[in-house]
């Protein structure tokens, strides 16, 4: 699949969810150019499959594999929503403070159940509860993925639960300024008003949070589609009672002003599904772009991107942010490679608190981390070595 | 008998969805206020007889007929596998 072919893929996949968020009838004919392989294949990189097969099917056009995977990301939701009661209550009766997040939010503003993908439960949590929390997890069933390396714990249990739990939003070696930011989230948080320790975010502080978690995503890996659908999605339930002023002042305070603005205006423009008509039909040379050319390349990245972020992203935004004249898409492969093994300062922080006041041990840190990628996880680190030197990036 | 305990529900708006969390059924299983109200009762140990009887006082129609239906919901589970008897 070229990347034309597959950017009209994206054009239709807009189109199909601005017809299902708008509750409008899909028009079969209208994008009937793009075979349906591609229409699923570029929903399904973007996590926004669900929704896809959601529309296609409301006029007869059903896909057995599709209308499967359908079924589980329903599956899952409901399972994920039990799994996560369970697990909460068992922090009420502890006391531990908590803060659910992001998709556990946003997926109660789509049209259905299970049409917000979630691929994990990302929760807030007291971080002077880290060790309890563990202790619950594994009491539960649950195997650690990663625990006390960053500013989240990841665990996992059979046969999809995934939680993310949070000692903070974001990692100081990732944005200082967004950690910062969001360093007492819990004392601008509310109570959530249903239990003792369940806290929420205002709706304003809510957006502002999720447009500062894209960002760093942007910047790093990238980002897919379903974050502006998430943005047009949020907006379109709750602009009406937001406080934009307030918004405004911390995406500036957050240096995301610009960021926000954009997508905010592209998603509306093209959830639009007069706006997306136009796309597609600007596809099949049927009239002008309906968009302005920034606005495009803008979304263009969004399309690059999977949901997650793509290697290829993130060695372009390396060269972005390197700038440098020489054989850049090699010095980017270096820097992060190097990175892997020399992290920034504010890593060790991270995962080892206080490390920042005996920096003379940062060098015994190194050479432990480079016995961790020989001989603990060398495969892994290989196939990593191995996918980065082999991206290619587009200058 | 009773709902086995993998079967979780939910609601989505006036539908019920159930599935097992467990393995064995795959699918879901959608149900609408009534089948979701004898899916509910049978989330305890209950008779036959007492789903039927907390219909009557809800429902306004025949007990043989809210019999049948009660019949016809248990009949699906046991289909599925979700009762334990």
């Amino acid at each position: 699949m070229n990347k034309e072919e597959l950017k009209r893929g994206y054009n239709a996949v807009i189109y199909i969810i601005s017809c299902a968020l708008a509750n409008r009838e899909v028009d079969k004919e209208l994008i009937s150019h793009v075979p349906l392989g591609v229409i699923y294949t570029a929903a399904a990189r973007h996590s926004l499959d669900a929704l896809v097969t959601t529309a296609l099917e409301a006029v007869g056009i059903v896909s057995k594999r599709a209308a499967a995977l359908k079924l589980q990301s329903v599956r899952k939701s409901v399972m994920f929503d039990k799994e996560r009661a369970r697990i909460l209550s068992e922090f009420e009766k502890r006391g531990i403070k908590y803060l659910p997040l992001k998709g556990i939010i946003l997926k109660d503003l789509y049209p259905a159940v299970g049409l917000r993908q979630m691929a994990d439960n990302d929760i807030l949590f007291d971080a002077s509860f880290r060790k309890e929390v563990r202790s619950i997890m594994l009491g539960d069933g649950y195997e650690i993925s990663s625990f006390g390396l960053g500013h989240h714990d990841i665990y996992l249990k059979k046969p999809v639960y995934n939680f993310e739990l949070h000692v903070s939003l974001f990692s100081r070696s990732g944005k200082k300024l967004f950690y910062d930011y969001f360093s007492n989230i819990f004392e601008r948080a509310k109570s959530d008003g249903v239990s003792k320790f369940g806290y929420r975010l205002s709706d304003e502080d809510f957006y502002v949070y999720l447009k500062a978690h894209e960002y760093k995503h942007y910047t790093d890996s990238g980002t897919g589609l379903r974050s502006l659908v998430d943005v047009f999605v949020y907006l379109s339930k709750k602009e009406d009672e937001l406080d934009m002023n307030y918004i405004s002042s911390e995406c500036e305070a957050l240096g995301i002003s610009q960021y926000e603005e954009k997508t905010r205006l592209v998603s509306k423009k093209i959830f639009n599904p007069d706006i997306a008509e136009k796309l597609v039909r600007h596809d099949r040379g049927l009239c002008e772009l309906p968009i302005e050319t920034s606005e495009s390349e803008f979304l263009y990245a969004f399309m690059d991107s999977t949901t997650y972020g793509t290697n290829e992203k993130m060695l372009e935004n390396i060269v972005n942010k390197q700038n440098k004249g020489r054989d850049q898409a090699t010095s980017a492969k270096l820097v992060y490679l190097l990175g892997l093994v020399f992290p920034p300062l504010d890593f060790y922080e991270d995962v080892y608190p206080g490390a920042l006041k005996k920096k003379y041990l940062i060098p015994f840190l190194w050479i432990r981390r480079c016995f961790a990628i020989i001989f603990k996880r060398p495969k892994k680190a290989l196939s990593k070595i191995k996918r980065v030197i082999n991206t290619k990036i587009e200058k | 008998m009773k709902l086995k305990k993998e079967f979780i529900t939910h609601m989505s708006g006036d539908e019920q969805l159930m599935i097992s969390a467990g393995g064995g059924f795959c699918g879901m299983v959608r149900s609408n206020k009534t089948a979701a109200f004898i899916i509910d009762m049978l989330k305890e140990e209950v008779k036959k007889e007492d789903i039927v009887s907390a219909m009557l006082e809800i429902y306004d129609a025949d007990e043989a007929v809210i019999s049948a239906d009660v019949d016809k919901v248990i009949e699906a589970l046991r289909g599925i596998g979700a009762i334990d008897e």
